[in-house]
C-alpha cells in the first residue's frame, strides 16, 4: 500500500512538471505575437514592453526562460504580475480562492448526499413511480445548462429581482470571515444550482452501477447468509458500487476548485473562475497562465487523491 | 510409424514479473512453459492434459503463433515456426488452425455466420469472391452438421453446441494440416459435448488431420487421443500412448490426476479421490533420491511460511533452507524437476 | 428411515419475462433426511439451480410466481414471510455456489465475511465470532488459518476460496447445505479434495447435503440418492447405485452413454443425445424429452408422463412400458446399440 502511494505521488510530481512545461510552451513559445507585448497588456508603450522583455528574461534563449520560469514558481511562488490589476498573480489568485472553495465544497456536499441517496433509492425500488419520477427529473437536471438554471434561480428567489425574494442574489457574496450569515445567504442559490446538475448525474451513475452490482454473485451470497436486506444493500451493494462515484467526485471537485466559471459569472462571485474569465477578456497573459496552472494543479491532486482512495476501497488495486 | 509433422524442442515461455516505483525492472519470471519437447506425428491426435496454469494452453498458443516463445524450436515440416515472418508465416498459419474453448466469445457477434466461416478464405485470397466462396461455406456448414440455409444468421441465434460447430467450420475452411483444439467442449453441456467430440473425431479421420487436443478432462482426452502428454507446472511429466498412460501411469502426478477424476460408477467413493498433499505423503517412499525442485514465492505472502510447509510435509521437505526474503529452495521430486513461481498457493495445492 | 428434514412438494417457479412466461421449475418434489446426500443432476436450463435458490427465497421478486410447498421444521418455506425466511437462510439451510471467486465479496477480508455470517444469526461478540471463524477455517482444512483470516479473496487459490465459502456456510451449523456446482470451476485434484471435505463434514456434522451438478461422476461419488432433472422436471429419482445400474428413463440412458469414460473401450463412438432441450417458454404438450428420444411413441407427444415407481426404489417419468424399458437398458448396458434397444422396447407395439 505504502509502495503504491509513493509511486502515485512520484507520478503526480512528474505530471505537474509536465503540465508546467506544457503551459510554458503555450504561453512562451507558441504565441505568434511578441510575448513581451502580450504580457504588457493592450496599451503599453514601447518602453514598457522593453522593460518587461528584460525583466522576464524574454530576451534570453528559450531554455534560460524555462529555467527562470521554474525558478520563479518553485522558489518564490512567482507567477508573474497582472498588468491589468498591477498585482502579483499569486496574490490575486489566493485572494479569490476562498470564494471558489466556498462554492465548490458547499455544492459538493449537497450533490454528494442527495445524489447518493436518490441513486440508492432508485436502484432498490427500480421501476417504481418514485424511481421513474426522480430519474426523469435527473435527466432534466443533466440536460439543463448551469447558467440557465442559475438565471432561473435568480429570477425566482433572488432578493433583488426574484418573484419570491428570499435569498441572496447576484453579487451578494460576503467573505465568511467578515459576515458568516451573509456568506451563507449568498451561497445557497449557487450551491443548489451547481448541485442540481451534478446530483442528477451522480444519482443516475450510482443507480446504474448499483443495479448491476445487485446482480453479482456475492450479493446472492450475502442474502444466502441471511443478512437483512438493508445490510445487503448498504454494506455489500453500495460499498462495491461507490467506486465510480469516488472517481467522478474527485475529478469534478478538482475541476471546480480550479474555477466554477459559469456559476461565478452568473452569481457574480469573485472566485477563480471569474478571475480567469476577466483575465481572458483583458488578455492578461500572466493571470491566465496562473489560473491555468492552478486548475491543472487541482485536477492532478484530485487524481492522486482518487487513486489513493480507490486503493483503500478496493483491495485488489493495491497489488499492481 | 509415420514421420513427424511438428517437432517441438525445449519450448520455453516466461512471463516477466516486474516491480518498481517509477521504472519497472524485472524481478523474476513465471515459467509458464519450461522446456517442453515432443513430436507430433502426421495423422495422430496428441492430447495435452493438466490443471489450470500447467502451461498447456500457452504451449498451444505458441504453436499457433498467437504468442511468441521465449526460446526453443517448433519445427513444422522442417521449418521453425518461431522464426517465420511475413509471407511464410501467413502460409504456416493457413496450415495450423485453432478451435477455442468458449463458443460465445470467440465468434464476432456482429457478423453473419457465413461471413465468419468465409473469413479465412477471404484473408488468404482463396476461391473467387461470390458464389464459389458461398458454395464452399455452405459445404463446410453441412460438413459440421449445420443447416446451410442458416448462412445469413448471427451467432446469437445458435445454441452453444452449434456455435462450436461454427468455430470448427471456420477452422477447417482452409483444410489445415494441423488442428489445435483448446478445451473445445468444456463450456458445453454433457449431452452436447459428445456431439462435438464425435464431429472432431470424424473430421480427423475423413480429412486426415493431425490434431492437438487440449483439455483438463482426462476421460475426454482418453476418448479422443492416440498419445497423451500430461503437463505439470510448465513441463511434460509424462508422454505415453493412450492405453499405456491410463492403464499404467508411470509418473506419480499422472496417477494422482487419474485417481482424482470422479467416476460415474458409484461405490468407488472414498477409495480413489485424494489431493496432491495426499499424493505427496503417500508417494514419497516410492520416490528415488530427490534432487531438484525450486519453489519461489512472493516475499509478501506470509501464509506460505516454512512452518506451515513443515506441518503437512515430509521430513526432507522440512530441511529446506530459506534464503533471504524470496526463498528458493532446491528440493527434489524424482523424475521431474519442478520450477515454478508460487503465487498464493495457486499452482501448488497444499491440502 | 427417519423423517425428512426438508421436503419439497410440487414446487414450481415461473419467471415473467419479455418473451413470455419461463417455467423454470415445474412441479418438483423431493425430500432429504439428516446426514443424507441428495444429488440433483441436470444440464444448463434444467431448473436445478433455480430450485435450490427458491428454497432460500432468493428468486422471490415481482416477476416470479412460486407455487408448491417446501416443508422445513414444520413450516412452509414457500409461504413464509421474508423476514422469517431470512432467519432460516444460513442458519437452517445454507448454500454454496459454483464460482467461489465471484461469490465472495472482493472488498472484504475473508475472516470478516465469515464473522458477518455468524453475527447475522447470533449476538456473538466480535471477538467470539472471530474465534469461531478461525475454528471454521481450520475445520475446512485451510492451512495457517490465523493468517488467512485477514486475507482477501483474491489472495486465495480457487480451492481455498471454495473452502472459505464452505466455512462461511457452516458458521451457523445449518441442518441442510445446498451445494450448487461446488467443484465445476475447480481443477480435478482440487475437486477431489472439496468433495472429500463435503463428504467428511456431512458425516461429522450430520448435515443433509443437496448437491446440484451436471457431472454424473460427482453425483456417483457423493450422493446417496439422485434426482435427474430435465426441462424443469424430475424425470428420474433413485438411490445412486440403482440409478447407475438400472436407469429407467431414456434421458438418463442418453446421459450415461454420452460421457467418455476412463475405462472400457475407446473405439466405440460416444452416443450423443441428438437435438437440444426444448424452450421453457412455449412447451409442446406431452413428454418434454419426446423430440430427442430415440424410443418415442405416439402417446409421448400427447400425455405428460408423471414420476411414478418403476421398481422398488426407482421412480421414473416415462410413458413407455416398464418391462420393455428394463430389458432395453439391459441390452444397452451389455453393449447393444440403440436399434436393438428400440426393437426390444417398441417392437411389441
Amino acid at each position: 500500500m505504502t509502495r503504491y502511494i509513493i509511486r502515485r505521488i512520484l507520478w503526480t510530481l512528474i505530471l505537474m512538471v509536465a503540465v508546467s512545461v506544457m503551459t510554458f510552451v503555450i504561453f512562451y513559445v507558441l504565441p505568434s505575437a511578441d510575448p513581451a507585448q502580450l504580457r504588457a497588456g493592450r496599451h503599453a508603450s514601447p518602453q514598457q514592453i522593453e522593460e518587461i522583455r528584460h525583466k522576464y528574461h524574454l530576451d534570453r534563449p528559450l531554455l534560460d526562460q524555462l529555467w527562470f520560469y521554474f525558478q520563479g514558481i518553485v522558489t518564490r511562488g512567482d507567477f508573474g504580475i497582472s498588468y491589468v490589476n498591477d498585482q502579483p498573480v499569486a496574490k490575486l489568485v489566493f485572494s479569490r480562492l476562498p470564494a471558489t472553495i466556498s462554492v465548490a465544497i458547499g455544492a459538493a456536499v449537497l450533490w454528494l448526499v442527495s445524489g447518493i441517496a436518490i441513486g440508492i433509492i432508485s436502484a432498490v425500488r427500480r421501476h417504481s413511480r418514485l424511481d421513474r419520477t426522480t430519474m426523469s427529473l435527473a435527466l432534466v437536471g443533466i440536460s439543463a445548462p448551469v447558467y440557465w438554471l442559475g438565471l432561473v434561480a435568480l429570477y425566482l428567489f433572488a432578493n433583488d429581482i426574484g418573484l419570491i425574494p428570499i435569498l441572496g442574489g447576484s453579487g451578494s457574496y460576503r467573505p465568511i470571515t467578515v459576515d458568516p450569515l451573509g456568506w451563507l445567504n449568498s451561497m445557497i442559490l449557487p450551491w443548489i444550482v451547481l448541485a442540481i446538475a451534478f446530483a442528477a448525474f451522480y444519482s443516475r451513475l450510482l443507480r446504474g452501477t448499483l443495479i448491476e452490482v445487485m446482480g453479482e454473485d456475492y450479493i446472492r451470497t450475502a442474502r444466502a447468509k441471511g443478512l437483512p436486506e438493508r445490510t445487503v444493500v448498504m454494506h455489500h451493494g453500495v460499498r462495491a458500487a461507490i467506486t465510480p462515484i469516488v472517481t467522478a467526485f474527485g475529478l469534478d471537485l478538482g475541476a471546480l476548485l480550479g474555477g466554477a466559471v459559469l456559476v461565478e459569472i452568473v452569481f457574480n462571485i469573485p472566485g477563480i473562475g471569474r478571475l480567469a474569465y476577466d483575465a481572458i477578456l483583458h488578455s492578461d497573459l500572466f493571470l491566465i497562465q496562473g489560473t491555468v496552472l492552478l486548475a491543472a494543479f487541482f485536477v492532478i491532486v484530485a487524481n492522486l487523491v482518487v487513486d489513493v482512495v480507490y486503493a483503500y476501497l478496493d483491495p485488489r488495486v493495491r497489488y499492481e | 510409424m509415420s514421420e513427424p509433422l511438428l517437432q517441438v524442442r525445449d519450448l520455453v515461455k516466461h512471463f516477466p514479473i516486474t516491480r518498481g516505483v517509477v521504472f519497472q525492472k524485472q524481478i523474476g519470471a513465471v515459467q509458464a512453459v519450461d522446456g517442453v519437447s515432443f513430436d507430433l506425428m502426421r495423422g495422430e491426435t496428441l492430447g495435452l492434459v493438466g490443471e489450470t496454469g500447467c502451461g498447456k494452453s500457452t504451449t498451444a498458443r505458441m504453436i499457433a503463433r498467437l504468442m511468441d516463445p521465449t526460446s526453443g524450436e517448433m519445427l513444422f515440416e522442417g521449418q521453425d515456426l518461431a522464426a517465420l515472418k511475413g509471407r511464410s508465416l501467413k502460409q504456416a498459419r493457413r496450415d495450423i488452425q485453432m478451435v477455442f474453448q468458449d463458443p460465445y466469445s470467440s465468434l464476432n457477434p456482429r457478423k453473419r455466420v457465413g461471413s465468419i466461416i468465409e473469413e479465412p478464405l477471404r484473408i488468404h485470397g482463396l476461391l473467387k469472391e461470390g458464389d464459389a466462396r458461398r458454395k464452399r461455406v455452405q459445404e463446410l456448414m453441412d460438413r459440421v452438421g449445420l443447416n446451410p440455409e442458416h448462412y445469413n444468421r448471427f451467432p446469437h441465434e445458435f445454441s452453444g453446441g452449434q456455435r462450436q460447430r461454427i468455430g470448427v467450420a471456420r477452422a477447417i475452411a482452409l483444410e489445415p494440416k494441423l488442428l489445435i483444439a483448446d478445451e473445445p467442449v468444456s463450456a458445453l453441456d454433457v449431452s452436447i459435448q459428445a456431439q462435438i467430440l464425435n464431429l472432431l473425431r470424424d473430421l480427423q479421420r475423413d480429412m486426415g488431420l493431425t490434431m492437438m487436443f487440449i483439455a483438463h478432462d482426462l476421460s475426454v482426452v482418453r476418448h479422443m487421443c492416440d498419445r497423451v502428454a500430461v503437463m505439470y507446472l510448465g513441463k511434460i511429466a509424462e508422454l505415453a500412448p493412450n492405453e499405456a498412460l491410463y492403464a499404467e501411469p508411470q509418473h506419480p502426478y499422472t496417477e494422482a490426476l487419474l485417481a482424482a477424476v470422479p467416476s460415474p460408477e458409484p461405490g468407488r467413493r472414498g477409495q480413489t479421490s485424494q489431493g496432491l498433499a495426499g499424493w505427496f505423503l503417500e508417494r514419497q517412499r516410492h520416490w528415488p533420491v530427490v534432487d531438484q525442485l525450486n519453489i519461489h514465492h512472493r516475499a509478501k505472502d506470509s501464509t506460505l511460511c516454512p512452518e506451515c510447509f513443515a506441518e503437512g510435509f515430509p521430513e526432507w521437505l522440512r530441511n529446506i533452507t530459506w534464503r533471504g526474503r524470496t526463498p528458493a529452495w532446491p528440493v527434489a521430486l524424482g523424475c521431474v524437476a519442478v520450477e515454478r513461481e508460487l503465487a498464493y498457493g495457486e499452482n501448488f495445492p497444499l491440502t | 428411515m427417519s423423517t425428512p428434514l426438508l421436503s419439497v412438494e410440487d414446487l414450481s417457479v415461473q419467471f415473467d419475462t419479455e418473451d413470455g412466461v419461463v417455467r423454470a421449475v415445474d412441479g418438483v418434489s423431493w425430500s432429504i433426511e439428516p446426514g443424507r446426500a441428495l444429488g440433483i443432476v441436470g444440464e444448463s436450463g434444467s431448473g436445478k439451480t433455480v430450485g435450490g435458490l427458491t428454497l432460500l427465497g432468493l428468486t422471490r421478486s415481482n416477476n416470479t410466481t412460486i407455487a408448491g410447498r417446501a416443508m422445513f421444521g414444520g413450516e412452509d418455506l414457500v409461504a413464509m414471510q421474508d423476514e422469517q425466511l431470512r432467519q432460516i437462510r444460513g442458519k437452517g439451510i445454507a448454500m454454496i455456489f459454483q464460482d467461489p471467486l465471484s461469490s465472495l465479496h472482493p472488498f472484504y477480508r475473508v475472516g470478516d465475511q465469515i464473522v458477518e455470517a455468524i453475527q447475522a444469526h447470533s449476538e456473538a461478540s466480535d471477538k467470539a465470532a472471530r474465534a469461531r471463524a478461525l475454528e471454521l477455517l481450520g475445520l475446512v482444512g485451510i492451512p495457517d488459518p490465523r493468517a488467512r483470516l485477514d486475507a482477501y479473496p483474491h489472495e486465495f487459490s480457487g480451492g481455498m476460496r471454495q473452502r472459505a465459502m464452505i466455512a462461511m456456510a457452516l458458521s451457523n451449523e445449518p441442518k441442510v447445505l445446498i451445494a450448487d456446482e461446488p467443484t465445476t470451476a475447480l481443477d480435478v485434484t482440487v475437486q477431489a479434495q472439496i468433495l472429500d471435505l463435503l463428504d467428511r463434514l456431512r458425516r461429522e456434522l450430520g448435515m443433509a447435503l443437496v448437491i446440484i451438478t451436471h457431472d454424473l461422476g460427482v453425483v456417483a461419488e457423493t450422493a446417496d440418492d439422485v434426482a435427474v432433472m430435465y426441462a424443469g422436471r424430475i424425470v428420474e429419482k433413485a438411490p445412486v447405485e440403482e440409478l447407475f445400474a438400472r436407469p429407467m428413463h431414456p434421458y438418463t440412458w442418453g446421459l450415461l452413454r454420452s460421457i467418455p469414460r476412463l475405462t472400457g473401450s475407446r473405439e466405440e463412438p460416444l452416443l450423443p443425445i441428438p437435438g437440444r432441450p426444448p424452450s421453457m417458454i412455449s412447451r409442446p404438450p406431452g413428454c418434454a424429452f419426446a423430440d430427442r428420444c430415440a424410443y418415442v411413441a405416439d402417446e409421448c407427444r400427447v400425455a405428460e408422463p408423471i414420476l411414478s415407481p418403476a421398481g422398488t426404489t426407482i421412480a421414473s417419468a416415462c410413458l413407455l412400458p416398464e418391462t420393455g424399458r428394463r430389458s432395453a437398458w439391459s441390452g444397452l448396458a451389455a453393449g447393444g446399440d440403440t436399434d436393438a434397444a428400440f426393437k426390444v422396447l417398441r417392437g411389441g407395439k
